[in-house]
């Protein structure tokens, strides 16, 4: 029954303590604040460029002597761009090479090998095999610029008529 | 019968201060009207939008696009109280991938439309997390208004995405 009492009575001054302390808080002592929230936002948009360089925008290997291989300089392959996203780099030999008279340079003579990236990019052709026709992936990021470079030879172990011999190298960017 | 007697004691001291208490309410102070803030962004919308800009131009080269934004602070304070207005950047602006912006890319500074208070921040600073005070009022400041011109000059080559932070403008009578 004590217990009973005491709390009771406890309670009692608790409340009307509180009610005294809230009635007789004056007005500058409450409620003296007024917020009000904007929110910040801006796009700052996406941008993916692959770029290639080499001199006069042309691969060039050789001239060719027979039984040795030949080299052309490498293809600088600069990838700029703002995105956090991963992507692949890919390479495309969009016609056959042929000389000036039409004729053919042989299947496989002519080989590639792609070096990783200076940022952290990786290789898909770290060690050198013939250029394929199709559109293959050669290099893929994580993510962010990057810096690479192809190297293409000749590896000069068929026979090829003498001549001038061109084709179309396509590098193409893709989102992974 | 102890227990019925507390109860009456009780309410007795309720009533007394309740009587005092009402008194105290009476007092000019108890009355006074607290000053409301009102945020308005002049270039419309609701929100602090700076729009979209671009860190790298169409050939992957870095570029610094800028842009400006005013908000207007508007006070109504007929009581004439003293007080101060805050501005807070509750988080650094951050894209969806987490990356977030150098903290020089975006200054502030507050001009006075109208108020006798000292402009805290009349000068260009840089906009940074956390609370900076604005605005003090003046003693008998009644009508009080400010615009903030945020600039943001864009940090070449800035990671792509929608970035999103918020400022909270806060009003505290002294």
């Amino acid at each position: 029954m004590e217990t009973i009492k005491f709390f009771f009575n406890a309670k009692s001054r608790l409340l009307s303590g509180l009610l005294l302390l809230l009635l007789s808080v004056p007005g500058w002592l409450y409620a003296n604040s007024d917020t009000q929230t904007l929110s910040l936002t801006f796009l700052i948009e996406p941008v993916a460029v692959v770029k290639i360089s080499s001199p006069g925008k042309v691969v060039r290997i050789g001239p060719v002597v027979p039984g040795v291989d030949a080299r052309a300089e490498n293809l600088q392959v600069s990838v700029l761009t703002n995105t956090e996203e991963g992507y692949q780099v890919f390479h495309e030999l969009r016609n056959d090479i042929t000389s000036n008279s039409g004729g053919e340079f042989p299947k496989n003579e002519l080989e590639f090998a792609v070096s990783k990236g200076k940022t952290g990019g990786a290789s898909l052709v770290p060690a050198a095999r013939p250029v394929p026709r199709d559109r293959i992936p050669v290099f893929r990021s994580m993510g962010g610029p990057d810096f690479f470079t192809i190297q293409y030879t000749v590896m000069n172990k068929k026979a090829f008529s003498a001549g001038s011999y061109y084709g179309n190298i396509s590098i193409t960017l893709e989102n992974a | 019968m102890e227990i019925s007697r507390l109860p009456l004691k009780t309410l007795r001291a309720l009533r007394a201060r309740a009587l005092l208490a009402a008194l105290i309410l009476v007092c000019p102070n108890a009355h006074a009207e607290d000053p409301t803030l009102q945020v308005i962004v002049l270039e419309g919308g609701n929100s602090l939008d700076f729009g979209h800009l671009r860190s790298l131009d169409n050939e992957g080269a870095p570029l610094s696009e800028a842009s400006s934004r005013r908000v207007r602070l508007q006070v109504m304070n007929p009581d004439r109280l003293s007080f101060v207005i805050s501005q807070i950047v509750n988080m650094e602006p951050v894209n969806q991938n987490g990356t977030s912006l150098s903290a020089d890319a975006i200054r502030f500074r507050a001009g006075l439309e109208n108020g006798a208070g000292t402009l805290l921040a009349s000068q260009k600073e840089l906009l940074q997390t956390g609370l900076q005070e604005i605005y003090e009022s003046a003693d008998n400041d009644q009508n009080m208004s400010l615009v903030i011109v945020y600039d943001f000059l864009v940090p070449p080559g800035q990671k792509a995405g929608q970035y999103q932070s918020s400022i909270t403008y806060r009003l505290d009578v002294r």
